[in-house]
């Protein structure tokens, strides 16, 4: 056998270990991903009980209903951009304000910084129950409320739609925080301490320290850390679904719990088409991918590199 | 070492992964349901937790005796996630039980259900229970699929240490429950006061199920009907109207504990369980949750759902607890006769004797209720069982395509809870939309006739 078949032959021997070594990979992906998109998007053009005797083909039916009557699932969207806006601007300041502190020398960093990120693995029933406990109307929130004088009588958490979305948002804020502050821990330890000896050295103070380098130099992985809070943010479904299920009157639910609740077999009630809530699901992902194209261009532009 | 020992150490490491992620995929293939040469075994599934020290207790005697005699060895296993999503994927990977549950008409279109007319030994419960079989629920398509072996009823949990504070009393002293709607009313704004945190109701207003359980179902006994009218096939929702301005006019009243938006039917169940809450709607299955799982700190007792008008009242709804639907592959395996053998004992007078003795199952059979005796039931069991008497199934109801439109349940609480429609206004838009479900349902399945679902004497059958 010459060298050159020898090289061949241990070539392909490699190549067939790799792709044995990712195949479970590959087939979870066909069998758990793209067959059931795949699945959706086929029962997008149907109307789809459940049962084989329930499924009529119905065209675009289901898109042309989403668009032109369904209004309650686009007041979804505007409420997914409240909670959005609401949560994500506190929830990424606290997060880099506690990593800059945790990056210094500080003593019991590690013990903070693991009680930080302690809620993140709770289960999402359980933080539900919390908050929901912790905002009931003669609950902890109210009762030290009242004790310090800020409020006479007590709160209706749920029963108004700013109330309910405040207590959803201070929730979802204290859940996650953790992970995004242990991210930008790793995108400060990026940063060389020689560029802060060097401007210390030339005189600048800690706020244009904060700007001038700490900010630019991380900008790159600040960037991904924002797409992945905006990601998470867009999904937040089975935190909504425990605290308030949409309370007050649907109108604290999100795209995806109104989705899950209306038209996802077991967790609505009575009959559901199955068609619609996949059509719906199909506009949800465009909708999504769209958002989040358009943030990878404005991320682009911003740190300069288009 | 050399490159060829890590090549053939990376290529035995490669093959071993291959060999366990291909076992791992073949594993779901190995039929558990073993059977040897003599024994049957007969697998069940069931959701019923609260259960399951009884069931397996009985399930115990039932291999020792009558198994034993046969042959015949059941397996009786409780799924505590899901049971509807577990069966599905049951169903279609081929490893289902051999009792299985799910939605009737999708079980009997795929054929994974056998009919009892079908079955050797099955129509003698179709000539027991004619009576109460209700289209889609234990018939479909002219067959019958399921009986109901016991029932779940409907009451007014009522806090007697309130009500004797209040001096809501008979002529004996004892608490005094509401008998009509005006009165419920009158308690309950009575009983609340609020420097003390003690209310007159409690409404679970995020659970799912609230307006069907505690307001339509209970409606039933002042209008006899539950917004369906089967005498013609109609919807009307005025037929609700009498227990939703109820709850409407409490809640204006200050009567209704308050964060009603945020509590789940557990937390409401805790509270009324704490003592401070007068009256809550209630369903048997709460007597486990009040004598076991939020153990209640005062008396409470159990009352008929109040009516409109005392002098002309209708039969309470009753909810029906479905025995198993039987595989067909089943019986097609084991045979018949083995299937029939554990079925015969999960419906028969004997276990659902043992399940009412120890408070699990109210049976359908009045006869059981009267003969069987309570020494140790839990509380509020008895009471719970004899609603039984003045209770009946609803009935099926028409088909129709309301799914372009939220659900009566969520578009009340949505829209006339929150105080943006005016519940006159609500009924008639929602009578609207029924009746066009009814012609679109129609128009997109012409071959449907609904004709036996009318029942010309439906009032009549009713009244009480």
């Amino acid at each position: 056998m010459s060298v050159f078949t020898k090289m061949k032959h241990k070539n392909k021997s490699k190549y067939l270990q790799g792709y044995l070594m990712i195949s479970p990979q590959i087939i979870g992906f066909f069998v758990f991903t793209l067959y059931p998109l795949v699945w959706a998007i086929s029962k997008a053009f149907y109307y789809y009980d459940g049962s084989l005797l329930g499924l009529r083909y119905v065209g675009i039916e289901n898109f042309t209903r989403l668009f032109a009557s369904d209004s309650t699932y686009w007041h979804t969207w505007i409420t997914t951009i409240k909670f959005s806006i609401l949560k994500m601007p506190i929830e990424l300041t606290l997060a880099m304000l506690l990593a800059i502190i945790l990056s210094k020398k500080i003593k019991g960093k590690g013990f903070f910084r693991a009680v930080f990120y302690l809620p993140n693995i709770i289960s999402v029933a359980i933080v539900g129950l919390i908050i929901t406990s912790m905002f009931d109307y003669f609950g902890f929130i109210n009762a030290w409320l009242m004790r310090f004088g800020i409020i006479s009588e007590e709160i209706d958490w749920f029963s108004s739609e700013h109330t309910a979305m405040f207590a959803l948002v201070s929730g979802s804020i204290w859940c996650t925080f953790g992970i995004n502050t242990l991210y930008f821990i790793t995108a400060l330890a990026n940063v060389p301490n020689e560029v802060y000896e060097s401007a210390k050295i030339d005189g600048a103070s800690p706020m244009k320290t904060f700007f001038k380098i700490t900010i630019p130099l991380t900008m790159p992985v600040v960037g991904t850390i924002v797409l992945l809070s905006l990601n998470g943010t867009l999904h937040t479904s089975d935190y909504i679904l425990v605290t308030t299920n949409g309370a007050p009157a649907g109108k604290t639910f999100t795209v995806m719990p109104y989705i899950v609740s209306k038209f996802v077999p077991g967790f609505a009630n009575g009959a559901v088409n199955i068609g619609y809530g996949c059509a719906m699901s199909v506009v949800t992902s465009i909708i999504m991918i769209l958002i989040a194209l358009i943030y990878t261009r404005i991320n682009k532009k911003l740190q300069g590199t288009d | 070492m050399g490159v060829n020992t890590m090549n053939k150490k990376f290529k035995a490491l490669t093959g071993i992964v291959a060999v366990m992620f291909c076992l791992g995929c073949l594993s779901g293939c190995i039929n558990k349901s073993v059977t040897s040469s003599e024994v049957t075994e007969i697998v069940m599934w069931s959701s019923n937790s609260h259960s399951k020290k009884v069931f397996t207790e009985e399930v115990g005697k039932f291999n020792n005796t009558i198994g034993k005699e046969n042959n015949v060895k059941l397996t009786y296993i409780v799924k505590e996630n899901d049971l509807g999503k577990q069966m599905e994927i049951a169903l279609q990977t081929g490893e289902a039980p051999d009792f299985i549950s799910g939605k009737l008409s999708t079980l009997a279109d795929n054929g994974d259900i056998i009919a009892l007319e079908d079955i050797e030994g099955g129509q003698k419960y179709v000539d027991q229970y004619r009576d109460q079989l209700v289209e889609d629920i234990h018939t479909y398509k002219g067959k019958t699929y399921r009986i109901s072996c016991s029932v779940i009823t409907f009451g007014l949990l009522y806090n007697k240490d309130m009500f004797k504070k209040a001096g809501i009393v008979d002529e004996n002293g004892e608490a005094k429950p509401p008998e009509t709607i005006a009165e419920m009313r009158e308690y309950a704004k009575k009983l609340t006061n609020k420097e003390k945190k003690e209310y007159g109701i409690i409404f679970p207003v995020k659970w799912d199920a609230w307006v069907s359980n505690e307001l339509e179902f209970t409606a039933m006994p002042s209008t006899g009907s539950i917004g369906y009218d089967p005498t013609n096939g109609t919807f009307d929702f005025n037929a609700l109207k009498p227990m939703l301005r109820l709850a409407l006019d409490m809640k204006v009243d200050g009567s209704v504990y308050p964060g009603a938006e945020g509590t789940d039917n557990d937390p409401a169940r805790a509270r009324f369980a704490e003592g401070n809450i007068g009256m809550k709607f209630g369903v048997s299955w709460d007597v486990g949750v009040l004598n076991d799982q939020f153990p209640a700190k005062c008396d409470w007792g159990v009352a008929p759902i109040p009516v409109e008008d005392p002098n002309n009242k209708y039969l309470q709804v009753e909810n029906y607890s479905l025995a198993p639907l039987i595989s067909k592959k089943a019986v097609e395996e084991k045979g018949a006769d083995k299937i029939m053998l554990v079925y015969d004992w999960f419906v028969g007078n004997e276990l659902q004797s043992v399940l009412y003795k120890e408070g699990m199952a109210i049976p359908n059979s009045a006869e059981i209720i009267k003969n069987v005796e309570l020494n140790n039931a839990p509380k509020g069991w008895k009471e719970f069982a004899e609603l039984h008497n003045i209770s009946t199934f609803s009935p099926a109801r028409i088909a129709t395509d309301t799914s372009a439109y939220d659900s009566i349940e969520a578009d009340f609480i949505n829209k006339v809870w929150s105080g943006e429609e005016d519940l006159d206004a609500f009924i008639e838009r929602r009578n609207a939309i029924s009746a066009k479900g009814i012609e679109l349902y129609k128009k997109n399945n012409p071959e449907y006739d609904p004709s036996h679902l009318i029942i010309p004497d439906w009032y009549e059958k009713v009244k009480r």
